[in-house]
């Protein structure tokens, strides 16, 4: 274990209680047609969204699925640091980031390397709608903390960023959303809670080779219609992939809408405000 | 009016605090509101979220379990650590934590140990041999000022809102049992409360300040209370103060405290009757 210095640590290794605990609290091994919230296999859990949330950023934005929460904030350009040569194209620094509290087991304040490939993911998703070009040798940097992690976090962090950087006025062609996908032998499951990814990654389900298991996560962009970024893990058949792009690309349209929505809302918001203080 | 305040920003401030006012229109001797949600993540133990202002700072508490010190075979451990990301604010950058953020944290870990804001002792499972840890991370989410304040109210919120599992422990056959059913609540002893006051020149005081405020402030001071005593001043550089000055603000710290602990219960009592 590294040792931090710059951070009150305890001295020992401590354990979760849970890993004791009566009742444990054992994974279903598979996931029903029930799913155990109530919802329907293609159901989108309900979504809220808020946008300049946070004064001292450029942009923000908060996305919440039920229980999973993610903040993002987005700050004005700053030079590349560490860059001698021009680059013509601005670049995204991306942070993801879970709060030490987040998840059921502790995590650290260190960067470790599920965060790493998330914040991979989050940049990769969210250049090719990003007009770069327009800021020379400058970077946006883009902070993305989940409070709380309830399955889907990377889905919500590119919908949220995606919000704050609009938010932040940074230019851009398309808004990009994201959905994820679960699977499990025969049960396609839209926006995957924390246990039932946990179900969907616990063990490959080689049986049939028709099925598969895992997860998929699509970010997409509505009006030129194209996908910016597909992370997959676990394992599918080839030929069933077209089928679980069209019903994330489907769901990823009802979401753009509450974006587009969203954004809208507050720039009406604003505009009465504007007026306002003009008439007063 | 923007480029005056760019341009001038020490002498814009000026010219308001002669009236008696501040930019954002609050009085020099004028609290910000403060709001507070209590036990909202529920993947943490106890949880808070406190707004002072535009300020916005998240407390969530993870208890786990441990061997305790040799030397102190009964304590459990309080580990407080205050987080000022580079989200909330862009004066932070990525990295490892600022000089501000450890200053932060060695400040409210002193005051949460030397007051004994709950008993070590009472995280005691079975001395010598398991303990309760309770990490504290308190994360800022927007530095717009008076953040020792917001961390302080976060800290206690929190606190108040854990529940904790019951843990058996044999002694013979080293077994560790949890119970989730029954949940225990913390026994909080004191309730520090920091108040932010910032140094503008010798004369002016200004009371719960923003993040402009402190920067263009020569100096920062934070009085703590606990229960209508004096916990701690701290006073890091700045002007010279005068002991009338000093009293003063200590006179409306305290009434301040006595709101937030009226907030505090209200929220807390709330949470309870859902």
């Amino acid at each position: 274990m590294p040792v931090d210095s710059f951070r009150v640590t305890a001295p020992f290794n401590t354990t979760d209680y849970r890993v004791y605990s009566k009742k444990q609290n054992e994974l279903p091994k598979t996931v029903q047609k029930e799913r155990h919230d109530g919802r329907q296999s293609n159901e989108h859990r309900p979504i809220v969204m808020k946008i300049g949330i946070l004064s001292q950023a450029k942009g923000s934005a908060y996305v919440e699925y039920q229980n999973t929460k993610v903040i993002c904030s987005v700050f004005d350009p700053r030079e590349i640091p560490n860059k001698s040569e021009y680059s013509v194209n601005g670049g995204l620094y991306c942070e993801f980031k879970f709060a030490s509290f987040s998840t059921q087991k502790r995590r650290g304040f260190i960067r470790d390397a599920e965060e790493r490939e998330y914040s991979v993911h989050l940049r990769r998703a969210l250049e090719p709608a990003v007009i770069r070009h327009q800021f020379s040798n400058f970077q946006v940097d883009i902070y993305v903390l989940v409070l709380e992690n309830d399955g889907s976090c990377l889905a919500a962090a590119i919908s949220c960023a995606n919000l704050a950087l609009a938010n932040a006025c940074v230019p851009m062609h398309d808004l990009v959303t994201a959905v994820s996908l679960g699977l499990f032998g025969e049960h396609e499951i839209i926006d995957p809670t924390y246990s039932e990814e946990r179900s969907c990654l616990s063990k490959p389900y080689v049986n049939q080779a028709e099925q598969g298991q895992g997860i998929i996560t699509v970010s997409y962009m509505k009006i030129f219609q194209q996908i910016t970024e597909i992370v997959h893990c676990g394992i599918m058949h080839s030929s069933s992939i077209n089928h679980y792009i069209e019903k994330l690309i489907a769901e990823n349209e009802k979401i753009y809408n509450l974006c587009r929505q969203c954004l809208v809302g507050n720039i009406l918001v604003h505009l009465r405000e504007k007026k306002e203080t003009e008439a007063a | 009016m923007d480029h005056y305040k760019s341009v001038h920003p020490l002498k814009y401030y000026q010219d308001y605090l002669i009236h008696d006012l501040r930019p954002d229109g609050r009085s020099i001797s004028k609290f910000r509101n403060i709001a507070m949600n209590v036990d909202s993540i529920t993947t943490a133990n106890g949880s808070a979220v406190v707004r002072v202002g535009n300020t916005c700072v998240v407390c969530g508490i993870k208890a786990e379990l441990g061997p305790p010190r040799t030397e102190e075979p009964e304590n459990g451990f309080l580990l407080i650590n205050v987080d000022l990301p580079s989200l909330c604010s862009s004066q932070f950058r990525p990295g490892p934590p600022s000089d501000k953020a450890q200053v932060l944290t060695a400040f409210v870990n002193n005051i949460a140990l030397q007051c004994g804001i709950i008993e070590l002792k009472s995280l005691c499972i079975q001395a010598d041999k398991l303990v309760w840890t309770l990490y504290c991370d308190i994360i800022c989410i927007n530095y717009d000022g008076a953040v020792a304040d917001a961390c302080f109210t976060s800290l206690i919120g929190a606190l108040l809102s854990v529940s904790l599992p019951k843990v058996e422990y044999n002694n013979e056959t080293n077994v560790i049992s949890v119970n989730e059913e029954t949940k225990i609540s913390l026994n909080v002893l004191c309730k520090p409360i920091a108040t932010s006051f910032a140094i503008f020149n010798e004369k002016t005081i200004l009371v719960d300040p923003c993040e402009e405020e402190e920067l263009l402030s020569s100096g920062m001071f934070c009085i703590v209370i606990s229960d209508n005593e004096l916990c701690s001043i701290h006073k890091p550089g700045g002007n010279v103060l005068e002991e009338e000055q000093i009293k003063k603000c200590i006179s409306k710290a305290k009434e301040r405290t006595v709101l937030i602990y009226e907030l505090i219960q209200a929220t807390t009592f709330k949470q309870k009757l859902l």
